[in-house]
């Protein structure tokens, strides 16, 4: 009982810091406007030094990505001297399937199937869902194609209302981590030799990832205290998705990369790996939970007394842009994955009730940890609207009623110098983002490089809507303990020649018109 | 190798870190401070608030003089930092009219001055057309303006940038009549202009040839003209004559019709065409006390048709 009061108290706290920020600063405008020009501009300072530290941040992992980009992991990995032999390592690689399309499924295996290691090292789960009626017809002839390939290819359906379950990822990954063991088990594999990956279905690995992984795993004394972070980057379909859609979710890739330089704070995001006994030791994934890619690692960091860590390859893996039918329908897509996404502030709720009465944990490392979940989130939920929003709002009506006065004066100057700042912190998203940009296919046109350049200056304009509103919502839901159940990314996969070749027809059939 | 390299990384992250924090803890009061006006003052060893003028010119790169002391070269400028007392702002450019104006700086205040300048007057632009010109007037015209011009020659149409000349009618009014002309309306091809006691009226010419419409005088009275609208529908001219208001058929003036009796002889009469209403300000019936009134003719004429 006294656990639920706790529960439902964190649950408030981080969506009334972020109401209670913007509804300060609406208020104090009210009744003491010069208090309020004060405020932003220190926030717009904080802001501005933020900014530059994370674009050195992401200048430092892209070099640290880049330099390494080289290596022969492989060869590394075969003459590593560890306490445990490389051919003994098992990968496991857990694709979690709920209504992808066939091709999805496909693809990803036939990008497995090139990836420069050992195939008969590699044991892939396709773990699909009951309530996809035809997942296991779909999952079969996957594996049909595919089982030549690889050591083993086990298929798991993962029953519907199974008690005590949310339906989603979490769930669906624990099934078939159960099931996976008992075949391990059988096959009298060592738990701590094997590695499991666990991947969205729509997940494509570098050709180095497992390599760099088992390096990684073989050259860490403290590996099974230890995830391993691949850099996601949204790229698959990055031809074929409207211009705000491709920024979002290279925003994404880039906030990653941020984190991967804050060594001591990364957690476990999205697509990871990590030793599979220590998933049989915690418990599997969470079950009853949304955000499980990163519950994972606190549920490993409390079972380990706050000794765990993850581990930020250099390698990435590739994944689809969220997309939906239409233009429209992608602005939907987009905003319901990044709510889901937000929705990770439950991990603050989890992590506080449980570290309350945890004794092993310092005290100063409990309020660290809290501290930068609720950091994040709250930033997330209220930094563009403030910037994008609040502040030019202020800022034309100031214009109105306090035109003489000198610190709103000197708000709207500084505001100014601070996106003129921006804009050398945009230049630097171009150069990197160029690199995660895959081969052009034929049939689109090469004036596209033009809109990937163009399309960063669409932040300003989106940040708010796609990057903030999300995130306020989901805090909002969870203060007021409304749930948000696990909402699948569609996936899909276009016929990018034939929609291209359409769209050209299009253009010329209009042109003639004109 | 690997491991080597990795270390580099968390100690130049925690460099940045704390060049970072440190960067904002100093900063951050320091443009704060000046935001709010704060200057510090090295021979009193004080602060000292101090306040702003904001210099925007139309045109713009205007030379700034503060107390006589050249501030800046260029408009728009924002003097800062300067205490609160009185100053004399001069603004020059070559060309134009030198621009002072007296200044008193508040702290914590921005002084905004946005100042046309005025041109000194030179190769002032001269119609391309040789005739002597008694009288103009300029119109509305959809979205442009025009002017008629009254000369020696006929009357004249031209655009406003005196690119486009048309002769739109000939004149038969000696030229210091034409001189009288207070004032003119433009409606449905025709124009109505009058004097305190004439009224005429001439159809604008269409072709470019040499036949053109001349201006026929339409109403003549002793009385004074103060005002005169174009009513309903361009039919009908509302005349305020004298201390009374007249209606006057344009086609066929021989229909005129006193509609009002006013009651003073600074009564004004206003009528809006749009909604065909006649707005009068007049004394009200045995008081000293003006009001104003309103008739909407049209309501007047479907109230009439359907009693």
């Amino acid at each position: 009982m006294k656990e639920e009061r706790i529960k439902r108290f964190l649950k408030v706290i981080p969506g009334f810091i972020s109401w209670s920020m913007l509804l300060f600063l609406a208020a104090l405008f009210v009744f003491k406007p010069i208090a309020v020009a004060i405020t932003l501009i220190i926030y717009l300072i904080y802001w501005l030094c933020r900014l530059l530290y994370m674009s050195v941040l992401l200048a430092m992992a892209h070099r640290r990505i880049s330099s390494k980009k080289n290596i022969n992991w492989l060869d590394l990995c075969e003459n590593l001297k560890s306490d445990k032999r490389f051919e003994d390592i098992i990968h496991i690689v857990l694709y979690t399937v709920y209504k992808e399309p066939q091709q999805v499924i496909e693809d990803s295996l036939s990008v497995l199937k090139r990836v420069n290691y050992p195939k008969d090292k590699i044991i892939v789960a396709l773990a699909g869902e009951e309530r996809d009626t035809n997942a296991f017809a779909k999952l079969e002839k996957a594996k049909g194609k595919f089982i030549e390939y690889f050591k083993d290819i086990i298929i798991t359906i993962h029953p519907q209302d199974i008690k005590g379950e949310i339906p989603g990822k979490g769930a669906n990954a624990t099934f078939a981590a159960k099931r996976i063991k008992e075949v391990l088990e059988k096959e009298d594999y060592p738990l701590e030799n094997v590695i499991i990956s666990c991947f969205d279905a729509d997940t494509c690995p570098a050709n180095d990832y497992f390599a760099c992984l088992t390096y990684h795993f073989l050259n860490n004394p403290k590996r099974h205290q230890t995830s391993f972070q691949p850099l996601p980057i949204y790229n698959n379909n990055i031809y074929f998705v409207p211009a705000f859609a491709r920024v979002m979710e290279l925003g994404s890739t880039f906030w990653q990369m941020i984190e991967s330089m804050r060594y001591e704070k990364v957690v476990t995001f999205s697509s990871h790996s990590m030793s599979f006994k220590t998933l049989v030791d915690v418990g599997y994934f969470p079950v009853d939970l949304v955000s499980d890619d990163s519950l994972i690692f606190w549920k490993c960091f409390l079972k380990f007394k706050g000794n765990y860590a993850t581990d930020f390859l250099e390698v990435p893996v590739y994944m689809d842009i969220a997309v939906g039918r239409n233009f429209f329908d992608t602005i939907a897509v987009q905003y319901r994955q990044k709510r889901r996404w937000a929705w990770g502030v439950e991990t603050f709720v989890f992590l506080g009730s449980s570290l309350i009465n945890n004794r092993h944990i310092s005290l100063s490392v409990k309020m660290r940890r809290l501290f930068q979940i609720l950091d994040n989130h709250i930033n997330w939920a209220t930094w563009s609207i403030i910037i994008s929003f609040i502040t030019p709002l202020v800022l034309l009506w100031s214009r109105l009623v306090h035109q003489d006065s000198l610190v709103f004066f000197n708000l709207s100057y500084i505001n100014s110098v601070i996106f003129n700042s921006l804009i050398l912190i945009l230049i630097l998203c171009i150069f990197i983002s160029k690199e995660f940009i895959p081969p052009r296919p034929n049939s689109v046109s090469r004036f596209i490089y033009l809109s990937f350049t163009l399309q960063w200056f669409l932040i300003p304009f989106i940040s708010a809507f796609l990057g903030s509103l999300p995130a306020l919502d989901a805090q909002t839901r969870l203060m007021f303990n409304n749930r948000l159940g696990f909402y699948p990314t569609p996936k899909k996969r276009q016929d990018t020649n034939n929609v291209v070749q359409i769209k050209k027809q299009r253009r010329l059939l209009l042109l003639r018109f004109l | 190798m690997i491991a080597m390299e990795e270390k580099k990384y968390p100690i130049l992250r925690k460099i940045f870190f704390w060049l970072f924090s440190l960067g904002f803890i100093i900063f951050a009061p320091i443009v704060l401070f000046y935001s709010l006006g704060y200057k510090f003052d090295m021979h009193l060893k004080k602060f000292q608030r101090t306040g702003a003028i904001s210099i925007k010119t139309t045109p713009q790169q205007v030379e700034v003089y503060l107390d006589g002391r050249k501030i800046s070269e260029s408009t728009p400028y924002v003097i800062r930092e300067l205490l609160p007392q009185k100053y004399t702002l001069s603004l020059e450019k070559e060309g134009f009219y030198p621009y002072k104006i007296p200044v008193e700086v508040q702290s914590s205040h921005v002084y905004d001055v946005d100042i046309v300048l005025l041109p000194k007057m030179e190769n002032i632009e001269k119609i391309n057309l040789d005739f002597n010109v008694y009288k103009f007037f300029v119109i509305r015209h959809i979205f442009s303006k025009r002017i008629i011009v009254f000369t020696d020659k006929g009357i004249y149409l031209l655009d406003e940038k005196f690119e486009n000349s048309q002769k739109i009618a000939t004149l038969n009014i000696d030229g210091p009549t034409i001189n009288t002309i207070e004032g003119l309306e433009e409606d449905k091809n025709q124009l109505i202009f009058w004097n305190k006691n004439n009224i005429w009226r001439v159809k604008i010419s269409q072709s470019h040839g040499e036949v053109y419409n001349t201006a026929s005088l339409i109403y003549s009275t002793n009385e004074l003209i103060k005002d005169v609208f174009v009513a309903l529908k361009g039919r009908y001219l509302i005349i305020q004559e004298g201390m009374k208001i007249v209606i006057l058929d344009i086609v066929n003036y021989s229909a005129f019709f006193p509609i009002l009796e006013l009651k003073s002889t600074a009564a004004k009469i206003f009528y809006d065409s749009e909604s065909e209403t006649l707005f009068l300000k007049d004394s009200l019936p045995s008081t000293d006390k003006s009001s104003l009134f309103k008739i909407n003719l049209m309501e007047y004429i479907y109230e009439r048709r359907t009693d």
